[in-house]
């Protein structure tokens, strides 16, 4: 079949063409054409119907090792399949983690459209023939990249555990109804397709057969193509599942009786259809609208009143993904056709939760070796919480950080997962360790943290250096271990404080102590620890309690959060005994007794002794013993939570370089053609253009002069004005040296040729970025787009 | 800098000012409901930048500049955001819309000689030198560098999207040059005027998967792509110059495009160059693309780019008549096409005469009553509206109080629109 887009309508002799393709000789003799069209322009209008080029490849797989940057760097291979290894470990746990975050929603979910039908025969007959169809409203919320996958777990659950007739309606099927049917049908008959027979007669509605080749193939149509309708549909449906017409047949009180006694009603069908094992119970139809808002109104109502009017005949059951609330379905759809429906509401967790439990099970969490450093950290939550609240759009970003992490950090060769540090480590060549040794990262650390004999051995001795190494990386994953145990401890003491002064949330607190300081210093942590020195004595132990539990998990991987856990443990077994704690104040009172005030002093003696008798107020035990856990944790989290930033050689695992991923992750296109058009200067490095950015200089390229004169315009310029604007500043040098007045004029008026076309050049150019448009509004003028 | 909250909600309602503008630039958007908050949110982000309201502090950035300098000091002026204080802000906005406009009333006639035409400019510009060719030959060396890169990374996942001034076509041809000659790969012109996204999906199952299916819709062409190469092991590259052309503004286009790069196997590497084409994607397409954006400056003239483009100063070439043609056609009608073509036979036939003035209406009435086409002269005025509408059709009455009507197309650009039409509805 020829395409309009092949015609080349030249009648050029075609090269020798046994190798190439004939698209391929197409784009040659197009490129030839360009060429030649500078000089001849007449054959434009023959190669204007040229649009995509297709080229035969020989080779089929790119591979990344062919790609790599090109520099002296020898252990990149070996760094790039570290970071295979490492994001297939956290590739993992992403998924686990969307699993499990849903489960239980979905559990809800499924155990609905697996009851409803059921219940709905328990009903009398009038319910029946209003024709509700029972529904699952799933409240998504705001996210939608990331629903579909959602909805395709959503999908694969219900086809394994309630019925393999699940249709999933998309947004771009539901344009009329027509194609709305059609692709339910295609759907629905495909999925049951692998389970009917060669010979069926159902094969002549269109079907993709399964059975045959492992190659997937699409039957050709067969003559007597069944057009797609809901009555088509059920005599599929009746044929397929012949087990479910007998349910439907059998009467009102049997079915009564079956759902009553459901186990009774399993034996009494299962000797009437011994082979299959699905007639136990009807076969439910699980129709999902993952974007119901998204449908167009009038083809949701049809859709649902076709369903209500078979659902005698088709055990339909509807999951509608609702982004914003249920009220929604109620404005879209007319309450003669949502009355149709039975809801059930079912809320998804919201993708901030589901990003919290991301960052804290695996940004945040001391196994994954690789870590965000402060300011990647910050930029990449800044995007999800304020731009677009997508996970995935998130999780790319910090995939990207992790390429760019291992790709260009020599250091990263050790950055792998914990129990790897030692065969990592032993396995360093000789070269790897030379490499190593000449990052300034590591040559900072053997300076200034490395005292005596070991600087020099860590610079030749091999061996030495592999041991070492292994340590600081024990040493740093033993910190890791030790900062996560003491910032949850933390958290949990600042959840329960009034105005939460270290957040809400565990990643404020994270990107605290990310920042570089140490969190003992800041505002919020002392504010919080003067809350604490405040707080009951119930609310202390269960507080004390509670905390312990949550970071109990970690006892024995370090010293410090052991000994974390047995000071606090023996503070609530005090706290809890406050009666014995010895009591002061009966000699207190002795003291204050005997300090009488003088009868007669100075002033100044008097308010000395009367501030000095206000500090020693008196304090109970409690008070006491509060004062002693804080100042005692105080200290503990003094040492648990120093900053990543200041543990040596931190750069292994850290990844900090923003100036870097900013540029490919978020880019600001208009911000960046906007600078060229006005500096070109800074981007073409020559001596000519530099100037300050309001200037214009005749030799910047004439787009660039052009953009600056439109500047200048309101949201209409004159094009003849602005004609003769360019030429001024175009022939300024010429027209200083010449000097001549009435010279100049004359070719203003009348400019040449070249340098009216160089102006429709850049007038057009400016058309092409999107910076005018042309107007009818007055004659030779065109509007401007941007203000 | 905006600071009050005042402030940004008069920014937020410019922005979406900002967006109608864009949406009234390519009628084809048909946006969903939810995609259109989106759009606004993304171009919201972009102005964001754009006016430097960043959420890193200076410091930091001044910090990454200089990085970014001792990285690979050339692109001293790529990261400048700070030092070019960008005038635009809320109130100039409102500023340049509340000014009543003043402009002279001098015209181009003022212009001594006639008016070029497409073919001279041409050539007078073919013979022109551009400046600063050694710069900008620097400029590309530097872009040549980063190939390995954007290899790499399509081969992690990504997809790579160059933007900034300059025409990226001959970057882009040298990148296809050295490493996708050896690998299958798919080159779209996308600002080319007649281009459809059932053009793409075309190539890629006719000349590149060898199949002889036909296909009745998108849809099931791009199910078929999608199977057939979950089983093939085997890398697809595409190359768009100008992802943000005229044709590919469409929403369907963008989200056919970007279900392709979901493909496993397909890789994408693309440009644009309208400012505002960041706003082509909701958040759907634009997580399903994976976009890394490279900035890479070329200062070269939009060459091939810009051939089509109608410009002001010059007669008028046809290249986007045709385009806007081919799509009125599209949503027309049966019976509405047909009269366009009895049109536009009849002013092929007749077109060559000065005298020619157009088809009476009376004559066009006449034709068509007698092929079924029209009951009456009303319908026939109701179906020619549209066409009037989109400027394909003009009607003036000539001395006698009669309407003609006429195409305001040039005859080339004409036979060659019924040809290609006669070959489609041949092939449809």
């Amino acid at each position: 079949m020829p395409l309009p887009c092949y015609h080349v309508y030249l009648s050029v002799p075609l090269p020798e063409t046994e190798r190439k393709t004939s698209a391929q000789v197409k784009f040659e003799l197009w490129i030839s054409c360009m060429m030649r069209m500078n000089e001849q322009s007449s054959i434009f209008m023959t190669v204007n119907t040229l649009g995509c080029f297709a080229f035969q490849g020989t080779t089929k797989r790119a591979k990344e090792k062919d790609y790599l940057p090109i520099s002296s760097d020898k252990c990149v291979v070996n760094r790039l399949q570290l970071y295979k290894e490492v994001w297939d470990e956290l590739q993992l746990h992403i998924d686990m983690l969307r699993s499990d975050l849903n489960s239980k929603i979905f559990d809800d979910l499924i155990s609905f459209t697996a009851q409803c039908h059921k219940a709905r025969h328990g009903k009398s007959r009038v319910s029946d023939a209003i024709g509700e169809i029972p529904t699952a409203v799933l409240i998504t919320g705001v996210n939608t990249p990331d629903h579909g996958i959602m909805f395709s777990n959503l999908d694969s659950m219900l086809k394994s555990r309630v019925t393999p007739l699940v249709a999933r309606i998309l947004t771009k099927d539901c344009s009329r109804i027509s194609t709305l049917i059609s692709s339910l049908i295609s759907q629905l008959t495909c999925v049951a397709a692998p389970q009917e027979e060669e010979s069926d007669e159902a094969s002549n509605i269109e079907e993709k057969n399964l059975a045959g080749d492992s190659l997937v193939q699409i039957k050709v149509p067969v003559k007597k193509r069944r057009s797609p309708t809901m009555s088509n549909l059920v005599k599929w449906y009746k044929k397929e599942f012949p087990e479910s017409r007998q349910a439907t047949s059998v009467s009102p009180r049997k079915r009564a009786k079956t759902d009553v006694l459901s186990d009774e009603s399993k034996d009494s069908q299962t000797p009437m259809d011994e082979n299959d094992v699905k007639s136990k119970k009807k076969t439910i139809i699980v129709v999902m609208l993952e974007d119901a808002e998204n449908v167009s109104p009038s083809v949701l109502q049809d859709f649902i009143s076709l369903c209500s009017t078979h659902l005698t005949s088709l055990p339909i059951v509807l999951v509608m993904g609702i982004a914003t609330a249920v009220t929604a379905i109620h404005q879209i759809l007319p309450s003669s056709v949502s009355s149709l429906l039975c809801m059930q509401k079912y809320q998804a967790p919201p993708a901030s939760q589901y990003l919290t439990q991301l960052l804290d099970k695996i940004v945040m969490a001391p196994e994954l070796p690789f870590k965000l450093g402060p300011k990647v950290f910050h930029f990449l939550l800044d995007i999800f919480l304020y731009h677009d609240f997508s996970i995935m759009n998130f999780i790319m970003g910090f995939q990207y950080c992790m390429i760019e992490h291992y790709l260009n950090n020599p250091l990263s060769l050790l950055c792998c997962l914990k129990q790897d540090f030692s065969s990592k480590t032993a396995h360093l060549s000789h070269a790897q360790l030379e490499d190593i040794r000449r990052q300034p990262a590591f040559m900072r650390y053997v300076e200034h943290q490395v005292v005596g004999p070991d600087q020099a051995k860590l610079l030749t001795d091999d061996s030495f250096t592999r041991t070492h190494l292994a340590t600081v990386l024990q040493n740093l994953s033993q910190y890791h271990t030790k900062m996560f145990a003491g910032l949850h401890f933390l958290h949990h003491l600042g959840l329960m404080l009034p105005k939460f002064p270290l957040g809400k949330q565990f990643r404020e607190l994270y990107s605290v102590c990310l920042s570089g300081n140490h969190v003992c210093d800041s505002e919020g942590y002392k504010e919080s620890l003067q809350l604490l020195r405040m707080m009951s004595l119930d609310d202390l132990c269960t507080l004390l309690e509670s905390g312990v539990g949550l970071i109990a998990e970690w006892k024995d991987s370090s010293s410090e959060i052991g000994k974390l856990i047995s000071d606090v443990q023996s503070f609530i077994h005090r706290l809890k005994n406050i009666e014995e704690e010895p009591d002061e104040s009966l000699e207190e009172q002795d003291d204050t007794k005997g300090r009488v005030l003088p009868q007669r002093a100075k002033l100044y003696e008097l308010k000395e002794k009367l501030q000095s008798l206000s500090h020693r107020r008196y304090k109970s035990p409690y008070e006491k013993l509060r004062d002693e856990i804080i100042d005692n944790l105080h200290n503990h989290f003094k040492i648990l939570l120093g900053s990543p930033l200041l543990q040596p050689l931190h750069e292994i695992f850290y990844f900090n370089d923003l100036s870097s991923i900013k540029e490919h992750i978020k880019a600001a296109p208009r911000c960046s053609t906007h600078r060229a058009l006005v500096q070109p200067g800074k981007y073409l490095n020559c001596v000519c253009c530099q100037c300050e950015p309001e200037s214009i200089l005749p030799t910047m390229p004439d787009l660039c002069i052009v953009y600056k004169l439109h500047l200048e315009c309101g949201t209409l310029i004159n094009l003849y004005d602005w004609l003769q604007a360019f030429i001024t500043v175009v022939t300024a040098d010429e027209a200083s040296s010449s000097k001549s007045k009435k010279n100049r004029k004359t070719s203003q008026r009348n400019p040449s040729i070249e340098l009216q076309a160089r102006f429709i050049r850049a007038v057009s150019e400016l058309q092409f970025l999107g910076f005018i448009k042309s107007t009818q509004r007055k004659t030779d003028h065109v509007m401007r787009l941007t203000w | 800098m905006i600071s009050s909250p005042a402030g940004l909600i008069s920014f937020r309602v410019k922005a979406e000012k900002r967006y109608d503008v864009f949406e009234a630039q390519c009628p084809e958007t048909g946006s969903s409901p939810v995609g259109t908050v989106y759009n606004k949110d993304l171009l919201y982000q972009d102005l964001c930048s754009f006016l430097c309201v960043d959420d890193s502090s200076e410091e930091d950035d001044d910090e990454d500049l200089r990085k970014t300098e001792d990285r690979d000091g050339f692109l001293a002026g790529a990261h400048m955001v700070d030092s070019i204080h960008t005038a635009a802000s809320a109130e100039a906005y409102f500023d340049l819309y509340s000014q009543t406009q003043v402009t002279s009333n001098r015209t181009l006639a003022a212009l001594q000689g006639p008016r070029l035409d497409v073919d001279l400019v041409r050539s007078v510009l073919a013979k022109l030198i551009p400046g600063h060719a050694k710069h900008c030959k620097v400029l590309m060396d530097k872009h040549v560098t980063l190939f390995n890169n954007w290899m790499l990374h399509m081969c992690c996942g990504f997809n790579i999207l160059l933007h900034g001034l300059g025409s990226k076509r001959d970057l882009l041809e040298q990148f296809r040059e050295k490493h996708l000659i050896k690998f299958s790969h798919l080159v779209v012109n996308g600002y080319f005027p007649s281009l459809t996204i059932k053009h793409i999906l075309n190539a890629i199952t006719e000349d590149l998967m060898k199949s002889s299916k036909g296909f009745t819709n998108t849809q099931a062409q791009l199910e078929y792509i999608k199977k057939e190469y979950i089983n093939r092991d085997e890398d697809m590259f595409l190359m768009i110059h100008n992802i943000d052309g005229i044709l590919l503004r469409s929403d369907k286009c963008q989200a056919i495009l970007s279900l392709l790069a979901e493909i496993k196997g397909f890789h994408i590497i693309a440009s644009l160059d309208h400012i505002n084409a960041g706003f082509l994607w909701e958040q759907m397409k634009y997580f399903r693309f994976r976009w890394l954006w490279y900035e890479t400056p070329t200062f070269a003239s939009y060459g091939a780019e810009n051939f089509y483009e109608n410009s002001f100063l010059v007669q008028q070439s046809g290249g986007l008549a045709l385009s806007s043609l081919a799509h009125v056609m599209r949503s027309l009608t049966p019976n509405a096409r047909q009269i366009f073509l009895v049109l536009a036979e009849y002013q092929l036939e007749n077109g060559d005469s000065t005298s020619y003035t157009g088809m009476s209406f009376q004559g066009l009435y006449h034709m068509c009553r007698e092929a079924f086409l029209v009951n009456s002269d009303l319908t026939l005025q109701a179906q020619l509206v549209e066409f009037k509408d989109h400027r394909l059709l003009k009607a003036k009455k000539n001395f006698e109080g009669v309407e003609h009507l006429f195409i305001p197309i040039d005859m080339a650009t004409l036979k060659e629109f019924l040809q290609d039409y006669k070959n489609h509805t041949q092939s449809a």
